[in-house]
């Protein structure tokens, strides 16, 4: 089983990331605006280089003394959370576009058949043709899901998943994300600021204030002791 | 009534400017017959300039979008205080008057400028050659690329570069299969704009490449030298540089409208 570590700190101007984490399943990432979430995921991506610190991946040391893995090695999968499909290919296009990338990759043909296996089994198989700009909140993150496994990731970094989405479809897709991560049995990191997702996930929460962690455990660990004001209306 | 006073006294500045602009290029059409524009084409200047301008322009624009599309996508993503400089100092043969640039690149490449020794030694000489048409071409019509390029790159979301790295693509495949495509209709104008600029031409052609026909003597300055010896010529010459950028705008146009 494989386990992200990592421990980085990050000044960028006046703001300072700080910022400790061990997973083996789905840990979320809760705070504020402006707490450090999304540059976390950067940095643990490689898009941001960390000033000092670790980031270790079923032990493969990613970033350290004198190693800086380059994103497009490290093998974890990156979910923003306006899902970025590329608007120029349909969604079996996305899916094809992550296989393209694999070492080695598999023929044209072989492409196209993994993908529309990828979206039939995320249930979006009906979408294969069409552009990103016709599809539903809920089917572009199945497709960004579907493209995302395709490049047989070693983790996963979803930010704001569900923020892109309406109140209906919300619940659904809380509940498949969660089904899938645990199928998955990878490391998953799930910023958020919503405290339903974190419910929904049943997942631990790092909660970050000022891009230092402030409490970290279960739901019910924090809302017992709340350690700040913010962990104390977030568990509300 | 005062509302009535403003909306005509706009409708008649609108329509003098309008007028202004529209009434030389409607001159150029309806000032000869058709048969006498035609004639001029036969003019003996008219084949070979039409020949060199082809082919430089298509020469220095090949040059434009080779170094112009790595500058641009730079631009696009640095942020420090160097980029900005460097964007400004990219942007200013556009301001800089054409006869300027001509006494520029003379000083620059010509026998006695900055690389003038180097270039001897080479056994290279630049100015008032072919080569040097195609350099003054390059240097007044860079920037109308490098900016449109640019512009184009900035607007793409920068999460899809994120997402196509952490998919595994290197920085080059997410280049050539996210960035070149989806920037596509914007590198396209940016050309279209630079070709049009390097084909109406005219200053700095003059004074850093001479007017020799057959070698330095594109469509625009064999207007210049048919205006001394037949009118029709130049016209005719004139008419079909407004033809080609006409058709260049409506073309632009078009696009821009299918991508609304």
């Amino acid at each position: 089983m494989s386990r992200l570590e990592a421990s980085v700190r990050k000044r960028l101007g006046s703001f300072a990331l700080d910022l400790t984490l061990e997973t083996d399943g789905c840990v979320a990432i809760a705070g504020p605006n402006g707490a450090g979430k999304s540059t976390a995921l950067l940095t643990l991506l490689g898009i941001v280089r960390p000033d000092a610190g670790h980031v270790r991946l079923g032990g493969q040391p990613l970033y350290d003394d004198g190693v800086d893995v380059p994103t497009e090695e490290r093998g974890i999968a990156y979910v923003p959370q306006d899902y970025a499909l590329f608007p120029h290919l349909t969604a079996s296009g996305n899916v094809e576009f992550a296989l393209g990338c694999l070492r080695p990759a598999p023929a044209r043909a072989r492409r196209r058949e993994e993908a529309r296996a990828l979206l039939d089994r995320l249930g979006v198989l009906a979408c294969a043709d069409r552009l990103p700009a016709s599809l539903s909140g809920g089917e572009r993150q199945r497709v960004a899901l579907a493209r995302a496994l395709a490049r047989q990731p070693r983790a996963l970094l979803f930010d704001e998943p569900f923020a892109a989405l309406d109140a209906g479809a919300r619940g659904e897709v809380r509940l498949y994300l969660r089904a899938r991560l645990a199928e998955l049995g990878l490391p998953a990191v799930v910023v958020t600021h919503d405290r339903a997702d974190v419910e929904a996930l049943g997942a631990p929460v790092v909660v970050l204030e000022g891009g230092r962690v402030v409490q970290r455990g279960t739901l019910a660990e924090l809302a017992a002791r709340p350690a700040t004001e913010y962990v104390a209306r977030f568990c509300g | 009534m005062k509302r009535r006073w403003f909306a005509l006294a706009t409708g008649v500045l609108a329509a003098a400017l309008v007028a202004l602009l529209a009434l030389p290029t409607l001159a150029l059409f309806v000032t000869a017959s058709p048969a006498a524009i035609l004639a001029g084409f036969h003019h003996p200047i008219a084949a070979p300039a039409l020949l060199l301008s082809l082919g430089t322009t298509l020469v220095s624009l090949a040059v434009v979008v080779t170094l112009g599309t790595p500058l641009a996508w730079w631009l696009a993503q640095a942020r420090g205080r160097a980029a900005r400089a460097v964007e400004t100092l990219v942007a200013l043969p556009v301001v800089i008057p054409p006869a300027v640039a001509g006494i520029a690149l003379l000083l620059a490449f010509g026998r006695r400028g900055l690389l003038g020794p180097l270039l001897e030694r080479l056994g290279w000489a630049i100015s008032f050659t072919t080569t040097a048409v195609v350099l003054a071409q390059v240097f007044v019509s860079a920037p109308f690329y490098v900016q449109g390029a640019t512009a184009a790159f900035r607007a793409l979301d920068g999460n899809l570069f994120v997402v196509a790295r952490s998919l595994g693509a290197s920085p080059a495949r997410a280049f050539f299969r996210v960035a070149m495509p989806l920037a596509r209709p914007g590198l396209v104008a940016g050309a279209a704009m630079a070709w049009a600029r390097a084909l109406g031409e005219f200053g700095a052609t003059l004074m850093f490449a001479g007017n020799l026909q057959g070698r330095t003597q594109t469509l625009p300055l064999a207007i210049y030298t048919a205006l001394e010896s037949d009118l029709h010529a130049a016209q005719a010459l004139s008419v079909l540089l407004v033809a080609v950028a006409f058709a260049l705008l409506l073309v632009l146009r078009a696009r821009q409208g299918g991508a609304r």
